[in-house]
């Protein structure tokens, strides 16, 4: 309860892309209290989203400059880029580091090549076919093994 | 004190608890008030007292979610409302129970019939009831949700009848929403103030009309004052009292161009710039007034039914039947969705009217092309009709039709009164309207006043809360 105390800036952050991985992050962000927007192509995307999900939701292509400045991107802190395409995410991603200058820009890609692509812009990517090697690696500790 | 973990219905008490005691800040200035003030400190004080020993019952707001009462708690919500808020009336020792509880209905749902003399009331009972219409017109749930967010506050939140989110997190929606709220009852009390009113008529006819509520510390309500700029004041307060919040916000961020895209907008710029002529025809051919006359007649009262504010600048008993019929149109099709207004809502109208013209055109149509119908909403933009918003809007507007017309002729039955009558009353009662062509009055018997008090309730929860909240809890019955 905090009506009239300091006002501290709340996280804005922006999802592009409602699939599993973008709508259970927009819901637990938002019960966080953070402000969240979702963007998906798809109007039957935003199925996926819980109930309690108090956010707003945009039916626009991510990569799409006008309907990015229409949510608001000037203003955003955080940019998650999680659609099922890599060229998409990987667009958007520049796009929003290179014209808006947003802080904290994270990408997905599936395909671990194009990761290169991304060196040295400042955004964040990740390869879920390589998180999911480390993490059997960690769970068998074959990692340590390697180095004897 | 109050937090996430506190117990929903012991919040929502507590603050209808101190909604009770606020009329308490006007004895400073009305000190001869202070006879009254055992009958809004009681039930105030200990409202807050129950409030707070719930929250030793842990039971949380996750718990609610987890049963899927959100319905069920914006019921309570207004059910115990309703309740508490009548007994400060107790006060006013000439009216039975049922009156004083049809005014306390009538007052939070924002309509505005009433059946106390409100010509020789004390002031506080005056404030209060406006104050009553201000806190309906957003809603408790909204209320609280300023104070806490949790899971299922987004739920509660579309339970109790608001369509829309305004900013990308729930609780500053909310925020927003009240701030705007706030903002314009100061801009309309200084507007109406300088429009020639004392400073009490100003902030009391401000909250009302905002709130679409339409309660008046007159008899003969904005038609006491004969004064074309508190007309023309009132009716801008009840035009933005009917516009849906996110549209207003357009407004205020001075994106205009967006704002007039809105099919909203541009349904409701239609509507007036149709019905307001024809009104002005019928009482100039029909009721014999001048031109200027009806016109300023039909302008005034074409807003005050759209809106379902209900201030009146005349007398309906004397109106023809064909100003009448538009008076009735209008009420049924009332406000913006996501407002305070109630109707079926504009937004539900335009829908099946624009699915009504594409069923026919497509009957001309090679039968492979299709077409794409767009609506306009003030935050997402451009949307396609298709699907589940359109069949709801059409099972609304259909279930709608048909309780008014059985609230109709009950209320024929009860009150004893011509067919005309009764439709004008009943949609003035299920609009949350609040326009009376004399039915509703201190002479009304409980049974016209009982079917009047249900018309309101489902009006303003939106018909689907109220029968979610009742299956919901014959379940629960059952299970026992």
């Amino acid at each position: 309860m905090n009506l009239f105390g300091k006002k501290e800036k709340n996280a804005y952050i922006i999802i592009a892309g409602c699939g599993r991985l973008g709508a259970g992050l927009a819901a637990s962000l938002s019960l966080k209290k953070k402000d969240v927007i979702v963007i998906d192509e798809k109007e039957e995307a935003f199925r996926k989203l819980a109930a309690s999900y108090g956010g707003l939701t945009m039916c626009a292509d991510a990569a799409d400059l006008g309907k990015l400045t229409d949510a608001g991107i000037q203003r955003a802190d955080v940019f998650i880029a999680v659609t099922d395409k890599d060229n998409t995410n990987i667009m958007a991603a520049q796009l929003v580091r290179q014209l808006y200058g947003v802080r904290h820009v994270l990408v997905r890609v599936y395909d671990e090549e194009k990761i290169r692509l991304l060196a040295g812009t400042g955004i964040e990517a990740f390869c879920p076919a390589e998180l999911s090697e480390k993490e059997i690696n960690r769970y068998m500790n074959w990692e340590d093994e390697d180095e004897d | 004190m109050i937090s996430a973990k506190s117990n929903v219905y012991g919040i929502l008490m507590i603050l209808e608890g101190v909604m009770v005691l606020v009329p308490l800040a006007l004895l400073p200035f009305y000190p001869g008030d202070a006879v009254y003030l055992p009958f809004f400190a009681v039930p105030g004080g200990v409202s807050i007292l129950l409030g707070r020993l719930l929250f030793f019952r842990r039971k949380t707001l996750a718990a609610v979610f987890e049963e899927r009462e959100s319905s069920r708690v914006v019921l309570f919500a207004w059910g115990y409302g309703f309740l508490l808020a009548a007994l400060p009336f107790l006060g006013l020792r000439d009216y039975r129970f049922t009156q004083i509880l049809f005014e306390s209905v009538s007052g939070l749902t924002t309509t505005g019939l009433s059946v106390l003399d409100v010509e020789r009331m004390a002031h506080i009972y005056l404030f209060y009831r406006s104050f009553l219409q201000f806190m309906g017109g957003v809603g408790f749930v909204m209320m609280i949700l300023v104070f806490i967010q949790d899971k299922d506050s987004m739920e509660m939140y579309s339970a109790e009848g608001h369509p829309d989110k305004l900013m990308p997190n729930i609780g500053m929606t909310a925020k927003v929403i009240l701030l705007m709220y706030g903002g314009f009852l100061g801009v309309g009390t200084i507007l109406l103030r300088l429009g020639g009113m004392t400073l009490f008529d100003s902030v009391i006819h401000a909250m009302c009309a905002l709130s679409t509520g339409g309660f008046s510390n007159r008899a003969a309500s904005i038609g006491a004052y004969h004064s074309i700029r508190i007309e023309l004041v009132t009716v801008l307060l009840m035009l933005i009292g009917t516009t849906n919040f996110a549209a207003l916000l357009l407004l205020l961020r001075r994106k205009f161009r967006q704002f007039s895209r809105v099919s909203e907008i541009r349904f409701l710029a239609v509507l007036v710039a149709l019905f307001v002529p024809v009104m002005t025809l019928f009482l100039t051919y029909q009721n014999g007034y001048g031109i200027s006359e009806s016109l300023r007649l039909s302008f005034f009262n074409a807003f005050s039914a759209l809106s379902t504010t209900g201030y009146a600048t005349c007398d309906y008993s004397t109106w023809g039947a064909g100003a009448i019929g538009v008076m009735i149109l209008l009420m049924l099709i009332g406000g913006g969705a996501g407002s305070t207004a109630g109707g079926i809502k504009l937004s539900r109208v335009y829908l099946v009217l624009r699915s009504f013209f594409y069923q026919v055109k497509r009957r001309f149509m090679p039968e492979r092309q299709i077409q794409n119908l767009y609506y306009v909403k003030p935050i997402e933009g451009r949307v396609k009709i298709q699907g589940q918003p359109l069949e709801e809007a059409g099972t609304y507007m259909g279930m709608y039709l048909l309780l008014y017309i059985c609230g109709t002729l009950l209320l024929t039955l009860t009150a004893g009164c011509s067919l005309t009558d009764a439709m004008f009353e009943f949609a003035s009662a299920l609009g949350t309207v609040g326009l009376s062509i004399g039915v509703t009055g201190p002479a009304a018997n409980d049974a016209t006043l009982f079917i009047e008090i249900a018309g309101m309730l489902l009006g303003r929860l939106e018909i689907f809360t109220v029968f979610l909240g009742i299956v919901g809890l014959r379940k629960r019955i059952k299970r026992f």
